[in-house]
């Protein structure tokens, strides 16, 4: 009787066995380990709210080869680059952004006869939104500054185009340079609206 | 005897009118430069206000002093000191009213360059919405936008432009939604997004104040949409009010030259 009850307590230990072996058992070591916040099951994002804090780095988006050249490194000793800081955070209601742009090596706008525009480029949507336009002096160094009121966290790319002096139309011209904006790799969850503040003056009325 | 005597008066007055120097007689300034040049090019440049319209049209020679135009002058995009023809209508951002040195029917293709100076009444899209409240929403934008001028000036291609919006009675939107502002373009379908309206408190009017380097001639409305605060479509969305911007006669519909220019 007791060897009975032993087989039939191993069998039931050992049915687990059954759902080991199917494929639809996600093991510790097929499931992605998540990294950063998103481990914690209770995080609240107001601790540590969205932000952009990055730089990024612009290189000549037509075809131009700069790592095969005579230059220093075999870099070529003139190639179009660019640099953006882009700042933006969403806080409480309240959102802000700035993006300061520097290029160098680009063509000049007094050669050309053309002056450069900037874009912020959504590529799941495709929208683009322009940042506003400057020229670059001899060297091709142009500079260009933009704050906005709103959360730029969308944006995938910065580009910079070449247009005509007084354009009135709108659609972008070739580009010059672009770069990527480096996102977190940590996922930060949107804050839940009931617990967002709802304002300075909510307690007084 | 009596006509005689009134011949004699006629003859001593009609002697006398004509004694008095005509405008032929004052002869054109031919200095090279300071006031006897200006005076000379106000005289006879042909599309100089003077010429057009007379002198009592001139603009006075204020605030230039020898060291040339003040901050005001060079922040609208007026023209130098030392240039005689200066003739765009006006200079302000503020209308001129009954100003009798506005000119109204000036072109900008004449002289001077395409300027966006404007105030736009935003009204809402679908009125029947707002039917049964009180007060439906409503909002004006100012736009302005200095520099890019054509003709010879310093700040060709440091342009700015301002918008400036306010808008009442917007409906009440939860803390995860708020306003944004856009300038948009019928030819191209674009929609320039301004930022988000900021609340005065008790939310009874939101404002915006909005600067951007380049040019704002290519749009044609201004409009204001709801959108959710941490938006991942940055296309606009829901319109509530929209404004159609009105072209001035200040403002170029294409550029005055399509010529490649050069940069001193």
């Amino acid at each position: 009787m007791k060897k009975f009850f032993a087989l039939l307590a191993f069998a039931i230990l050992a049915l687990p066995a059954f759902a080991a072996l199917s494929d639809d058992y996600v093991s510790p070591f097929k499931f992605p380990k998540r990294q950063g916040v998103e481990r914690v099951t209770h995080y609240d994002a107001r601790i540590n709210a969205q932000q952009v804090d990055t730089f990024v780095y612009l290189e000549a988006a037509y075809d131009f080869d700069a790592l095969y050249s005579s230059g220093r490194g075999g870099y070529a000793p003139i190639f179009p680059r660019g640099t953006a800081r882009v700042k933006s955070s969403v806080w409480n209601g309240a959102t802000e952004s700035y993006v300061l742009l520097k290029t160098k090596d680009l063509p000049p706008s007094a050669r050309v006869g053309g002056l450069f525009e900037a874009w912020l480029v959504d590529d799941d949507t495709g929208y683009r939104l322009s940042m506003g336009t400057f020229i670059t002096t001899f060297g091709g160094s142009g500079e260009l500054s933009y704050h906005i009121n709103r959360y730029l966290g969308p944006y995938d790319r910065i580009e910079v185009t070449i247009e005509p002096f007084n354009d009135l139309d709108l659609t972008p011209g070739p580009p010059v340079i672009s770069g990527d904006i480096p996102k977190s790799k940590w996922f930060t969850p949107h804050a839940k609206s009931s617990k967002l503040a709802k304002g300075p003056f909510e307690s007084i009325n | 005897m009596r006509f005689a005597v009134l011949g004699i008066i006629a003859l001593i007055v009609i002697l006398t009118v004509s004694a008095i120097p005509n405008n032929a007689d004052i002869p054109i300034p031919a200095g090279y430069s300071g006031f006897d040049a200006r005076e000379r090019r106000i005289q006879t440049t042909p599309y100089s206000r003077a010429f057009q319209f007379g002198d009592l049209y001139r603009k006075d020679l204020v605030t230039f002093g020898s060291k040339g135009p003040n901050s005001r002058l060079l922040l609208t995009g007026a023209k130098s000191a030392f240039s005689g023809v200066f003739n765009l209508d006006t200079n302000a951002f503020f209308n001129q009213g009954r100003n009798p040195s506005r000119i109204s029917n000036s072109d900008p293709r004449m002289r001077g360059f395409s300027r966006v100076d404007v105030s736009v009444p935003l009204e809402p899209l679908n009125v029947v919405l707002y039917e049964n409240s009180v007060a439906a929403p409503r909002g004006t934008a100012r736009l302005v936008q200095r520099g890019g001028n054509e003709w010879g000036s310093s700040n060709l291609d440091d342009f700015e432009s301002q918008i400036f919006i306010q808008a009442t009675d917007l409906p009440t939107i939860g803390n995860d939604e708020v306003y944004e502002a856009w300038l948009f373009d019928d030819e191209t379908e674009y929609a320039m997004s301004l930022g988000i309206l900021e609340f005065g408190s008790q939310k009874l009017t939101a404002t915006l104040v909005f600067n951007i380097q380049r040019l704002i001639t290519p749009f044609d409305a201004v409009m204001i949409t709801r959108e959710p605060l941490i938006d991942e479509d940055p296309t606009p969305g829901e319109i509530i009010l929209y404004g159609q911007i009105p072209k001035g006669r200040t403002q170029l519909p294409v550029p005055t030259t399509y010529a490649s220019r050069r940069l001193r």
